[in-house]
């Protein structure tokens, strides 16, 4: 099925961006399976350097392995019902000739599967926390990951409970006229103010006559 | 010396002819937070410094909650208010240090109320001075 797209859609893509936020603490219910396929779902489209999937989705469920992570994760302030471990393969990522060790997309495509994963979540209603604050050592211990598995950031997923925090940038936190917090976009070069939304025809029709 | 400074002193939390405190914390409880403070360790190796104020804190509103259930009424009375308060304050912006600092300059100052109330409510100016002589332990 062809996805709409078009000003209407695109506002409703907008609306979900600009309103999730982290939950950082959640309720016992589980997250239903069909909801979590979704969310993964969300993470294989995101997009990945040179097509070369070196990174693998770890679901955790289990309580006493998620009571055991946790320990090891001082980042992680409540137990959620599900944990999503990006990893980076080492084993495929030889296959397809990255170099990890020097290869910036490696990290950045973490990035961008989480970000899928998180706006999902939030558009099914779900709430998600990404978090690194984690020992790489004792997870690999705790998940029984081969050398060649390397934790990188866990997604932490489930019913958020109360109202979740207003984000620390907020810039324009609705519909209407867009505005950025001071800094945060650089126009055409470093520091650059934004330009003149102005046609230029407009501005130049109301420019007064120079001399000749 | 009080039964409860002896058991302060006891590394096992009692003494062959003095009570004993309760324990408040089982094996499984007290390795989770030792697990949490090694990690929380090793994280302040790369972490922003104010991560490590945020992870100590947080490490005692841990430890407060494995406690809360087997604690005497009096601790109770202590902590539930403690775990209320921290577990909000905790998550403010450290790098505000002046509103954080005042969080855990007054969540110290009732600690240590709490410690010399359990003590018979001797201050530590009526407390013996230790090996040091009552100095800093740094």
């Amino acid at each position: 099925m062809e996805a709409e797209r078009g000003p209407g859609s695109a506002e409703t893509v907008l609306e979900t961006i600009r309103s999730r936020r982290v939950t950082r603490t959640f309720d016992a219910r589980p997250v239903e399976h069909e909801s979590l396929l979704r969310v993964l779902e969300a993470g294989r489209w995101a997009t990945s350097g040179g097509g070369r999937r070196i990174h693998r989705f770890l679901v955790v469920r289990d309580p006493g392995t998620l009571a055991r992570l946790r320990a090891v994760t001082p980042g992680m302030f409540s137990a959620p019902p599900v944990v999503i471990v990006i990893c980076t393969d080492a084993t495929r990522a030889a296959e397809e000739l990255v170099q990890l060790e020097h290869d910036p997309t490696t990290w950045i495509d973490v990035g961008t599967a989480v970000m899928n994963m998180m706006v999902a979540a939030h558009a099914l209603e779900l709430g998600s926390c990404p978090v690194t604050s984690f020992s790489h050592g004792a997870v690999s211990v705790v998940l029984g990951l081969p050398p060649t598995v390397e934790p990188e950031l866990f997604l932490l997923l489930g019913h958020p409970v109360g109202p979740t925090r207003p984000g620390r940038q907020t810039g324009n936190a609705g519909k209407g006229a867009v505005s950025f917090p001071a800094g945060l976009v650089w126009w055409e070069h470093p520091g650059g103010a934004a330009p003149d939304p102005t046609p230029i025809d407009e501005r130049e029709a109301g420019r007064p006559a120079e001399d000749a | 010396m009080t039964a409860h400074d002896a058991d302060m002193a006891s590394p096992h939390g009692g003494t062959a002819d003095g009570p004993a405190d309760p324990l408040v914390v089982s094996e499984s409880e007290a390795l989770i937070l030792l697990a949490h403070l090694v990690t929380s360790a090793e994280l302040c190796l790369t972490e922003p410094y104010d991560y490590g104020i945020f992870r100590l804190i947080d490490a005692a509103s841990r430890l407060a909650a494995a406690m809360l259930p087997r604690s005497s009424g009096e601790s109770r009375a202590f902590l539930e208010p403690f775990l209320l308060e921290v577990d909000e304050k905790k998550m403010w912006d450290a790098r505000d240090r002046e509103r954080y600092g005042s969080f855990l300059r007054e969540t110290s100052r009732r600690t240590a109320e709490h410690l010399v109330a359990r003590a018979g409510g001797r201050s530590s100016a009526s407390l013996e001075p230790g090996p040091l002589g009552g100095g800093h332990g740094g």
